[in-house]
């Protein structure tokens, strides 16, 4: 299979492969937080020094302890206080959060969406999966914000690709029977959830987002009843998302729904589900767009 | 004229901890700026953004009601043609009943509560409901061929029974399907534009 670029022609996983590497990793911090959330002995002091390294981890996440998805009684005024409220799994998710949006070049290529656009989108897919999880046993709720969040992270590679065929990527889309995916796939034989699936791994991304990331357009076709479980909530939030208006910029609605795998999601509760969040997406992607990098 | 009146709706719904939250993307105080003694160059328009579950009503000639990105949800423009008054809401579900009503201080989110409560405004700024002139766009759909998810088809069918019910013609529509739509509407002409993928129209 080969892709023709501009100015040379490789084979495509070479050129996928030089992409992914060309990105700009996660941030230390988040990735040092993803090993010390591994580690069941860390404690909330081991959390406090790592983050007290990082200035602008630290400042922003005083920020987000204030907002109104985290805030209670008192203001937040230090750094162990806002560490405490936000617990480990809030930190970590105020980190990746932050980290996602420094990899974010300012419009992406190919879906030409703005960065704040695609952190609003993330978000609202990590809330409202996180709110799913509550319902529904079976996934860690924490776990599954985070596979929310980063459930996209592909599209910084394929985007570089579609900017090469944007006319007939506008072409299909103008016909508005095809998603987003499906065209990603007829126009480069590929999509963002197998690139997104090579880029979670070089970035050691835990095991319930990369299954997010992989399955979350084919949560049917996840191999293990754990990652298939992630991957719908995921996709479902994805839809709802989408209905919400949070889409990905282009071809807001061009998305497609299943609700083959189980567990499924009733009219009802999508209602709900969107009424709930609608605050928190829109405060902690504030916070998030608002963060001093 | 009236003075400007510029209701910041999610600030009235939201409880008393939201009211200092930020972030909501909704204006919250818009004033007209001051008539001086002698006639002024045309003031410029400006845009008032209509977030999700929220109403605005407003009644200066060059303010552009707006909402965005709406998804399955439904933006409605109303409009007084004698007064040049109107208001504009950004509804994202159907009924406030579901799940049961309690818990729900959000009436600008549901369109059975919605409808009545922006005409509501609008009269209290010297309108007349027989006056009244509504257009709405959005209630779009994902690709899907069962009906599941169906938001925006319901937000459609409960739009139009609350205006029904208050004797209010809905002239003007584009909804339903794959397209997600953003709404304006120009205070001054009443004209209400819709757009969808970088096409205009005017509804």
């Amino acid at each position: 299979m080969m892709l023709a670029c501009s100015s040379n022609v490789m084979a495509l996983p070479e050129m996928t492969a030089l992409k992914i590497r060309g990105l700009r990793p996660l941030s230390t911090s988040a990735v040092r937080l993803m090993d010390l959330l591994r580690n069941e002995r860390a404690t909330i002091a081991d959390l406090l020094l790592l983050v007290a390294d990082d200035v602008a981890l630290s400042t922003n996440l005083l920020h987000i302890a204030n907002t109104a998805y985290y805030r209670g009684s008192d203001p937040v005024t230090s750094l162990h206080r806002a560490c405490v409220r936000l617990g480990r799994q809030g930190v970590y998710k105020a980190a990746v959060g932050m980290s996602l949006r420094g990899v974010l070049p300012p419009i992406l290529p190919g879906y030409q969406v703005s960065s704040e656009a695609f952190m609003q989108h993330s978000v609202a897919v990590a809330v409202l999966a996180e709110h799913l999880a509550r319902e529904t046993p079976g996934a860690d709720p924490d776990e599954v914000f985070t596979a929310g969040l980063l459930h996209d992270v592909g599209k910084l590679v394929v985007g570089q690709f579609l900017a090469e065929k944007q006319e007939e990527m506008s072409g299909r889309m103008a016909t508005g029977t095809e998603s987003i995916q499906e065209i990603e796939v007829a126009v480069l034989a590929l999509d963002h959830c197998e690139i997104g699936d090579e880029i979670a791994a070089r970035w050691r991304l835990p095991d319930a987002t990369r299954a997010a990331v992989r399955w979350h357009h084919a949560p049917e076709n996840a191999p293990s009843p754990r990652e298939r479980h992630v991957a719908t909530l995921v996709h479902h939030a994805d839809a709802v998302a989408h209905l919400m208006g949070y889409g990905t910029g282009i071809g807001e609605l061009l998305h497609r729904h299943t609700a083959a795998t189980p567990p499924a999601i009733s009219e009802e509760q999508a209602e709900l589900l969107m009424g709930r969040s609608l605050d928190a997406i829109v405060e902690f992607a504030g916070a998030i767009n608002a963060a001093r990098l | 004229m009236a003075p400007v009146l510029l209701m910041p709706l999610a600030t009235l719904c939201r409880d008393s901890k939201r009211l200092t939250a930020k972030g909501g993307g909704s204006v919250d105080t818009v004033t007209k700026p001051a008539e001086a003694g002698t006639p002024a160059a045309p003031r410029p328009e400006y845009s008032i953004t209509v977030s999700m579950a929220d109403l605005q009503v407003c009644n200066d000639d060059v303010a552009v009601l707006a909402a965005y990105a709406l998804g399955s949800c439904i933006g409605v423009a109303v409009w007084d043609p004698t007064n040049h008054v109107g208001g504009m809401m950004h509804v994202m579900l159907p009924s406030s009943q579901t799940g049961g009503s309690s818990g729900w201080a959000r009436p600008a989110m549901f369109a059975d509560t919605a409808v009545p409560l922006l005409v509501g405004r609008l009269v209290q700024l010297g309108c007349t409901p027989e006056n009244l002139v509504a257009k709405i766009a959005g209630g779009g759909q994902l690709l899907a061929e069962s009906k599941q998810l169906a938001i925006g088809s319901r937000n459609v069918t409960a739009v139009r029974a609350a205006f029904a019910t208050l004797q209010i013609a809905v002239s003007g529509e584009d909804v339903g399907g794959t397209k997600s739509r953003s709404l304006k509407m120009h205070l001054g002409t009443g004209r209400v534009v819709v757009s969808s993928a970088g096409e205009e129209t005017n509804l």
